[in-house]
């Protein structure tokens, strides 16, 4: 009697994930460290932004962080706008547009 | 008793001018205002209605003015560093992304990834939301596993 050795075709699937399994935990690891870094950096600004604010108003809080081509900006509860431009310059907008402290220029057009 | 008819003398003419009015023929008064201000504005033209800020701002509290001096280099610095990180980020996502859509595809032909999440609770892997609204994890060692809507694992390897 003579047995037939048969041979399983791989699920293409399983061939895809079992392939680049490496690769993807390396990017993996390397972005949770990079998210690490950025949180790091991003609460070192916001401390010194709240700083600042702190000189406006006691009681005003930071709420919002968000990313802008030429700096960061920080929006509290009040309404104001803190921006950290990529020269280090900072400039608080007040809810009215107006600028206590530093001024910024905003291009409406490209 | 005084004489008070209206008719004899003009109540709302004042008798004489005030400072820095002259008075008019018709019992009015002109307000003069002073130009020098404006023309010498005028003279220096553009650069004199840009420094108009600078002139009617408040001087800074001595607190915010040192702070926002001290630290310019050091926020320069920052911010420099993390427009660098966002970029390595965005290479890195890009080219995860690309592998989980291929996963995906093998799925469900019409869903796509749609958003990133963030890191798992536990920091231990990546989020991410798929279109029809399946959650896709993958963790640190490389494992994937994608739930359904319900939160049913319906992969993991």
């Amino acid at each position: 009697m003579r047995w037939k050795v048969e041979f399983l075709e791989r699920d293409p699937l399983e061939e895809l994930i079992e392939k680049g399994k490496e690769r993807r935990a390396r990017i993996a690891q390397e972005l949770c460290k990079l998210y690490e870094k950025e949180r790091k950096l991003v609460g070192e600004l916001c401390k010194e932004a709240t700083e600042i604010l702190k000189h406006i108003d006691e009681s005003d809080f930071i709420i919002r962080i968000s990313t802008l081509f030429d700096g960061l900006e920080f929006q509290t509860r009040e309404g104001r706008t803190i921006f950290i431009g990529k020269d280090g310059s900072v400039a608080v907008q007040a809810r009215n547009g107006t600028y206590p402290i530093g001024q910024r220029v905003v291009l409406l057009r490209g | 008793m005084p004489n008070r008819r209206r008719g004899s003398e003009n109540l709302h003419q004042p008798k004489f001018a005030e400072k820095g009015t002259r008075l008019m023929e018709n019992g009015g008064k002109e307000r003069l205002q002073p130009c020098e201000k404006d023309d010498k504005r005028e003279k220096r033209g553009v650069e004199a209605v840009w420094g108009m800020g600078g002139e009617t701002s408040t001087p800074l509290p001595k607190g915010i003015a040192e702070r926002m001096e001290k630290g310019k280099e050091r926020r320069s610095r920052i911010v420099q560093e993390l427009f660098k990180l966002y970029k390595k980020e965005w290479e890195l996502e890009s080219e995860l992304r690309k592998e989980l859509n291929e996963l995906l595809k093998h799925i469900d032909r019409g869903d796509c990834i749609e958003q990133f999440v963030g890191t798992t609770l536990e920091g231990n892997g990546l989020e991410y939301w798929t279109k029809r609204g399946r959650e896709v994890s993958v963790e640190v060692d490389g494992t994937i596993e994608v739930r359904d809507r319900a939160g049913e694992p319906i992969l993991r390897v």
